[in-house]
């Protein structure tokens, strides 16, 4: 017990260490960091290429990476990224931090290489001494860890209570607007304090590799665990949060001590249990009404209210200038009409490893239509919809080659039995904030992941359960039109539920949920209705790119992977069906262009372009179809309005003068949204 | 500014649709019939990125140490051979991509695979009839059926059990032994019929952990666990990075092992890094190769080879599975003969029982029989083994170690 004991300290002095940092951004910046394990790999990734491929001196090695290069990430994150946040909605700032917990693992492996490290050196010099507490074997390493975060505790405390500095910080925290008017500079306290939560991400990666090893995958798994310590926190309590995280450290380990060694439900039990923590910490808030206020981390209402904005361009996702869709538009423009007969055409031009590409991005663009139900029409930002299509995936699978199924029959079961986790999880999260939203739907799927998708009889050793298209859809092009039919059925559902009664209101809730509810208007049927359509075609979804794989592996439906899928929606457009198309075309043709032509060791590049894509959202929340589309129609209105000037030339006359108008109208909104641009 | 930029990233993003419908012309077609004098293209998959790539290292440098030993000598029947190498990416998906960028983009003759993800392209690969030849670790069922598959090696799930692990294991003095075997089905399937040799010899195996996964660096409680399990003997079916993480953290509980039988994990990458050179002194490497340390005439040959791609000191699994791969691959083009096209090639390899890589390898395959060359599970059931001591391998034995099935 006792050996397990320290192990469990020493790890969970990194969950402490993770989740201090994660709460000192989120009271002072109001930003939960979902991208603070990519930020600690791509640091700890930096020090063993200077310390271990470059033979620099440990210390040496540590300076450079972690006490320069920590607040230097942090400082230049601070001014691509998160300073223009700040006063964003949930929605942005989970989509922008997820957009960048995409792109720095890919970016970190296009620098650095990407192989998975398991034997990484740590700060104590090889070999690593090895004490006996006891009788028990500690390492080096696991003291430092453990010393790492009494330092931090110490020495924190100290800054904080004792010092300027520490008093300038609290006062930020405590209110934003006052310390600003008694002179305290705030960006340069918003600045120190991302260089500080960076140092503490490079300090926990380089001391906590040598344990987990250094991949991407493992240190995003390890941050969100540590989630669940914030989460038990309330965001904002950093005691709580250290002790929560050395008590999860502490038990997960522990836990292991007591079930059966070499059962794969050991593994699945140990891996899951931050993250039932975490959802059993999130609901019991929420029941007891304890759940932290999301815009907490940004001061109080005083703060709202008069707050000196310097904090960039835009504002919220939902308030800029922008046409509301609403119900507006034909139902099916003529760009969307041109566009989908441009990929049906695709089969009699392309050989037919493109159109297989083709194909299967139609069936992700299926998934992603709960996306831009989710998130574009009901304002929500779910982190499950991988995980709801590898349900849908693995139902369909199991349906068709266990018990013989016909093949459609099998998909809408899928598509219904998602659907009630669709219900459920809405049910459960519908009067939550985003964040907590996308903290729960988080778990849920790591749960999904870490629980069901290790069973034996669907992860099969990695090849998942086995499902054979039938023979009307055997060839690519025959399965193409199948799920670019499904796809235009769905895309006519979403259009018509933006169209409709529901669809009104949940625009209306988006745009201010407040004063929806203060005209009587009805969130609960609305985002249920939302909640269950979305989940159904991400099942449906699911089951097709299953079809397409010719297998449901649970490893293509990885919470981690969802988080791409994300980022690239969002990177096209979160609207828009045509959009969710261009995405699933997206996500599998580019791939496809640098498997093929480029060299392997570049095939990260269009992650890196998702995840910048989603970032790049915390400027341009419509996405990069629909600002294009915009673009297009300015141009247009544009030509438009100087050929009726020419054509008004002749003389001035109440009919061209009223002709004009809307001409007029064009060119300021153009002006403005230059104006808009420019800022 | 801002516009502009945002145009540029929706170009960039649109070239996908663009460049797939301008790809027609980049197709290279298929490669069902190759005439004389043309060259043949022969595909490699493996995981250059992701979890399991840092096991794969060097699969690339054996495949291409033939290819140009081969090219050099005049090619196969006067036909050059091509490398083409497809990036499985340690994913299911990944090995289904690679595989039809190989077949249908690159129009390759055959493909090779040294990848454990390779089970998730085998219903592909054997419904397009491409002959496919590699190391059968990734259990697809195809290895042990599929007319156009050629394994180099076995650890298929429909392999019987054999004597040669438990008796390795009693020769050595063992009592009690844990197997240790990474959640893939080369892993699990390595661990329980290795499992299944040892108890069949009278040995113990009080712990059977198959349950690891391939991104686990963190030993700690594995360690823990084969310590209370009270063993003297281990056998470990984890990628070499995960073995060498497991001898680390028993060393680090003090466990003393009387034998810890690897089954891979020999090569120059444990020689070259001290820290997993010093957590593995003393333990042992199966091999389905003989070991570079015996200077035979094939493994000075193969050494010849590699150096020429700047390779030197000991060839590990992934870099002999990529040499080995090719070899198996241009014998069966020496079989086919001039009329070569891929239904010649299967048949023609389909009926050979000779191959055994010029006396690399550790055995002889039958592919009558679906029997590969290499260490066993089953009938080619010998193995090579090598035993780290300090800085160097030290082979165990000159002649490969046989045993026979267990009924």
């Amino acid at each position: 017990m006792l050996e397990f004991t320290i192990a469990g300290l020493a790890l969970g002095s990194i969950y402490a260490i993770v989740a201090s940092g994660l709460v000192v951004t989120y009271v002072s910046a109001g930003i939960l960091n979902f991208a603070f394990g990519p930020m600690a790999y791509f640091l700890a990734r930096f020090y063993y290429f200077l310390h271990t491929e470059q033979g620099m001196d440990a210390v040496s090695a540590f300076i450079v990476s972690v006490v320069i290069g920590g607040p230097a990430l942090g400082v230049a994150l601070y001014y691509i990224l998160f300073q223009h946040i700040r006063r964003s909605s949930t929605l942005i700032k989970v989509v922008a931090t997820v957009g960048l917990s995409v792109a720095l693992p890919a970016a970190s492996r296009l620098i650095f290489g990407d192989l998975a490290i398991t034997v990484v050196p740590g700060l104590a010099p090889e070999p690593v001494a090895v004490y006996r507490v006891g009788g028990v074997a500690v390492n080096l390493n696991q003291v430092l860890m453990m010393a790492a975060l009494v330092l931090l505790v110490v020495a924190g405390g100290v800054v904080l209570r004792f010092t300027q500095t520490g008093l300038v910080v609290r006062a930020v925290v405590d209110t934003e607007a006052m310390a600003q008017l008694v002179g305290v500079n705030t960006r340069r306290v918003a600045v120190g304090v991302w260089a500080f939560s960076t140092f503490l991400a490079g300090a926990a990666g380089v001391l906590v590799a040598p344990t987990v090893g250094l991949s991407s995958d493992q240190f995003i798994l390890l941050v969100s665990a540590a989630f669940a310590a914030v989460v038990v926190a309330r965001f904002t309590n950093l005691a709580t949060a250290i002790g929560a995280g050395l008590l999860l450290g502490w038990g997960t380990t522990v836990i292991q001590n007591l079930l059966p060694p070499g059962s794969t439900w050991t593994t699945a039990v140990v891996a899951s249990t931050p993250f039932v923590v975490m959802l059993s910490a999130l609901l019991y808030y929420r029941l007891r009404g304890l759940g932290a206020d999301e815009n907490s981390g940004v001061g109080g209402a005083l703060d709202r209210a008069i707050a000196v904005s310097d904090h960039g361009g835009v504002t919220s996702d939902t308030t800029s200038g922008r046409r509301s869709h609403g119900s507006r538009g034909p139902l099916f423009a003529a760009p969307v009409l041109v566009t989908l007969v441009v990929v049906a055409l695709l089969p009699l031009v392309l050989p037919n490893y493109w159109i297989g590409l083709v194909a299967n991005g139609i069936c992700m663009a299926i998934v992603f239509l709960s996306f831009t139900l989710l998130t574009g029409q009901g304002g929500m930002v779910w982190l499950c919809q991988a995980a709801l299509a590898g349900v849908g995936a693995v139902t369909t699978a199991q349906l068709v080659t266990v018990f013989a199924w016909p093949v459609l029959p099998a998909l809408l079961v899928a598509g219904g039995v998602t659907a009630v986790f669709g219900v459920i999880i809405g049910l459960v999260t519908i009067r939550l904030g985003n964040l907590y939203i996308a903290l729960v739907t988080l778990s849920f799927a790591l749960l999904i992941q870490t629980m069901m998708f290790t069973r034996e009889w669907i992860e099969n050793h990695g090849a998942g359960i086995a499902l054979a298209r039938p023979d009307w859809i055997a060839e690519d092009a025959q399965f193409m039109y199948l799920a670019l039919a499904v796809f235009c059925i769905a895309s006519l559902v979403v259009l018509n539920l933006r169209r409709s009664t529901p669809g009104l209101a949940l625009a209306a809730i988006r745009s201010s949920e407040a004063g929806a509810r203060s005209i009587s208007i009805g969130v609960v049927h609305a985002k249920l209705a939302v909640a269950l359509l979305a989940s159904a075609f991400a099942g449906f979804g699911g089951g097709m790119m299953a079809l397409y794989a010719g297998s449901a592996s649970p490893i293509s439906y990885s919470a981690i992977l969802g988080m791409v899928w994300m980022a690239v929606l969002v990177t096209m457009g979160v609207r828009s069906s045509i959009a969710a198309l261009l995405a699933g075309l997206a996500f599998t043709v580019f791939p496809g262009i640098f498997s093929t032509y480029f060299d392997p060791s570049i095939g990260d590049v269009p992650t890196v372009l998702f995840g910048v894509g989603a970032i790049l959202v915390a400027r341009n929340p419509d996405g990069v179809a629909a600002t294009h589309a915009r673009q297009i129609g300015q141009i247009a209105a544009r030509l438009r309005s100087r050929s009726d000037r020419t054509d008004a030339a002749p003389g001035p006359s109440t009919d061209t003068r009223s002709d004009s108008r809307p001409a007029v109208r064009h060119r300021d909104h153009d002006s403005r949204t230059k104006e808009q641009v420019a800022r | 500014m801002k516009a502009h930029h945002l145009g540029k990233a929706a170009a960039l993003l649109a070239l996908p649709l663009l460049a797939s419908a301008c790809a027609a012309g980049g197709s290279q077609g298929e490669q069902d019939t190759v005439a004389a004098g043309d060259t043949i293209k022969v595909g490699l998959m493996y995981d250059v990125t992701g979890p399991a790539a840092a096991g794969s290292i060097g699969a690339d440098v054996g495949a291409r140490a033939r290819v140009d030993a081969i090219n050099a000598a005049g090619g196969v029947n006067g036909r050059q051979l091509e490398l083409v190498i497809a990036d499985s990416a340690s994913t299911p998906a990944g090995a289904q991509a690679a595989a039809k960028t190989l077949v249908e983009q690159r129009g390759v003759f055959a493909v090779t695979t040294w990848t454990y993800t390779a089970n998730a392209a085998a219903a592909y690969l054997e419904q397009q009839k491409i002959p496919v030849i590699g190391g059968s670790w990734d259990s697809a069922p195809q290895w042990a059926h599929g007319e156009n598959f050629f394994g180099t090696q076995p650890a298929n799930a429909e392999a019987a059990t054999v004597t040669t692990y438990g008796d390795w294991f009693k020769n050595a003095g063992v009592t009690k032994v844990a197997t240790i075997g990474l959640n893939t089905a080369s892993g699990k399937s390595a661990a329980e019929k290795v499992s299944d040799s040892i108890s069949a010899a009278g040995i113990q195996v009080p712990l059977v952990n198959t349950s690891v996964e391939a991104t686990t660096a963190d030993f700690g409680p594995t360690a823990i666990a084969i310590k209370n399990a009270g063993v003297n003997g281990l056998y470990v079916a984890l990628p070499p990075n995960g073995i060498y993480a497991l001898s680390a953290a028993l060393k680090q509980q003090g466990v003393d092992l009387d034998l810890t039988l690897a089954a891979t994990g020999y090569g120059q990458e444990l020689l070259d890094n001290a820290s997993a050179r010093d957590a593995a002194d003393g333990m042992q490497f199966v091999m389905q190769y003989q070991p570079a340390e015996l200077g035979t005439d094939a493994t000075r040959y193969m050494a010849e080879q590699l150096s020429r791609q700047g390779f030197t000191g000991s060839p590990g699994f992934s870099v002999a599975g990529g040499y080995t791969d090719i070899d198996l691959f241009a014998f069966g083009l020496e079989l086919a003969g001039d009329n070569l096209s891929r239904e010649n090639y299967i048949s023609a390899l389909r009926a050979d029982n000779s191959w055994n890589g010029e006396g690399l390898m550790a055995g002889t395959a039958k592919f009558t029989e679906f029997v590969p060359a290499g260490n066993g599970l089953n009938f080619g059931n010998c193995m090579y083994v090598a035993q780290l001591d300090g800085e160097v391998f030290t082979p165990m034995n000159k002649t490969p170690f046989c045993g026979t099935n267990v009924d």
